[in-house]
């Protein structure tokens, strides 16, 4: 496809954009037709590179995160601090079976959270699957009231907070450990 | 459990450190209850580097090795099929990570598991170390156990700092060290000396070997590279004013902290034993 007036060659997505008639879509439209799949870059602004994780050397090939995506990892936060703050008061009452109902309930969370690991940075990863090895190698009935107290605020304050970096997995793991649990269990070694 | 004795300290030697950090949670309870008993936990700069240069330099390879094969699968491959059968802490790091965060994952979220678990330990592994006891005694200041670990490339690539003294950069204390425990190195090369040659190492013959060299000429210490030559030496010596020295390695502890005046304890590899006092 050439330009009318200069005779150039102009890439298609460029004559959608220069046409007079061309009204670009807002962000919240943007995210909707990414939801579908739609190829044209969202308002024919420039990429948000925010948040997205590198695409060299981080957990996955990084994508635009959709609409739908982030509406889910937003539900399964919120699912998460609800499900942990319910196990904290439970323990708090002394009452184990609503404190294992609960856990269980959080690890179904984190595990939906660690589907959805790309969409956030790796230091948050790490403390998802934290938060996992923790919860996998403890029977929920046995955790004390202030393990659950400390599982509670490193959800509230890492895993539903803003962006995590090295220095907050350093005081996760001192909160864990504080309350004699051990971020580092599921690496183990076997004696031989 | 006892309660602890009031003004009780012990030693954690390299062993027991890297042991509280990944090994089984039946081993680290056992460490726990031994260590429940003393109310001063103390280790010292040269058990960091060796920590450093035994576990951290492995995850630093294996993070490498994934970054390579770019699967679990294949990091485990390779591992069991490259590596010879004494490396079995790589490989058995490799494969508890697996088995334990979640049923449901697939290889994927194991290389991912394992990148982040790795990774962790590298740029967190020495904080750790530092947390898990009351202090680390500053010893022969070696400058090689100072040295930072510099995350160069993510998950790729790690700079450990030299583990030779004689190519460390910053100050290394080592000789002064030396000179001040005379005594001391004296003490330990008459009760090696003493021993038949089925008791003797490799490790004690280049103790003894290195204890005479430094008693001629004190100068020629950070030449032979002490850290990483007779590491178990120099921990001993840091050791000294410790009355307990707790380990998993007998064969060399045992003759040093008889030298030294130390009650030995040694942690069996095997979880079923007790401790041996």
């Amino acid at each position: 496809m050439t330009h009318a007036g200069t005779g150039d060659a102009v890439h298609s997505d460029a004559l959608i954009y220069d046409a007079p008639a061309f009204v670009p879509n807002t962000d919240v439209q943007g995210d909707r037709c990414g939801g579908y799949g739609v190829i044209h870059e969202k308002s024919g602004g420039p990429a948000l590179a925010v948040g997205v994780p590198s695409r060299k050397r981080g957990l996955a090939p990084a994508a635009r995160p959709t609409a739908a995506q982030l509406y889910s990892l937003a539900a399964s936060v919120a699912q998460a601090k609800r499900d942990a703050r319910r196990m904290a008061e439970s323990a708090g009452q002394d009452d184990p079976v609503e404190v294992a109902r609960a856990g269980m309930a959080l690890f179904d969370d984190l595990r939906n959270l660690w589907k959805a690991r790309t969409l956030r940075e790796d230091e948050w990863a790490t403390v998802v699957t934290f938060l996992q090895g923790v919860l996998h190698r403890n029977h929920f009935e046995r955790l004390s009231a202030t393990q659950c107290a400390a599982i509670r605020a490193i959800v509230d304050a890492y895993v539903a907070g803003g962006g995590v970096r090295d220095s907050d997995i350093q005081n996760v793991t001192r909160m864990l450990r504080r309350v004699r649990l051990d971020p580092y269990e599921p690496l183990a070694v076997a004696e031989p | 459990m006892r309660t602890p004795r009031c003004g009780t300290a012990v030693f954690l030697d390299t062993t027991i450190q890297i042991a509280r950090l990944v090994h089984s949670r039946q081993m680290k309870d056992l460490i726990a209850q031994r260590l429940a008993q003393y109310d001063v936990r103390v280790t010292s700069s040269v058990v960091k580097q060796e920590f450093k240069r035994r576990l951290l330099r492995d995850a630093a390879y294996l993070l490498q090795t994934l970054a390579r094969v770019g699967s679990y699968q294949g990091v485990m491959r390779h591992v069991s099929d490259v590596l010879p059968p004494k490396q079995n802490r790589k490989r058995n790091i490799c494969i508890q990570v697996l088995e334990t965060v979640d049923e449901s994952d697939t290889d994927e979220d194991r290389t991912d598991r394992l990148k982040l678990y790795l990774r962790s330990l590298l740029t967190d592994g020495i904080n750790q170390f530092e947390d898990m006891v009351d202090s680390v005694l500053p010893g022969c200041g070696c400058a090689c156990a100072n040295a930072p670990i510099r995350e160069v490339r993510k998950y790729e690539r790690y700079e450990f700092g030299t583990d030779k003294c004689s190519r460390a950069k910053g100050e290394c204390g080592v000789i002064e060290f030396l000179r001040q425990n005379e005594a001391r190195l004296r003490n330990i090369v008459g009760v090696v000396r003493g021993l038949s040659p089925k008791d003797k190492s490799i490790e004690l013959r280049q103790a003894e070997e290195f204890i005479e060299s430094v008693l001629a000429d004190a100068q020629c210490a950070r030449r032979l590279n002490p850290c990483s030559l007779v590491g178990d030496l120099l921990i001993a010596l840091e050791s000294a004013g410790i009355p307990v020295f707790y380990t998993m390695n007998r064969a060399e502890s045992q003759y040093l902290c008889r030298a030294l005046g130390q009650e030995l304890v040694v942690r069996p590899r095997n979880p079923e034993k007790a401790d041996e006092e």
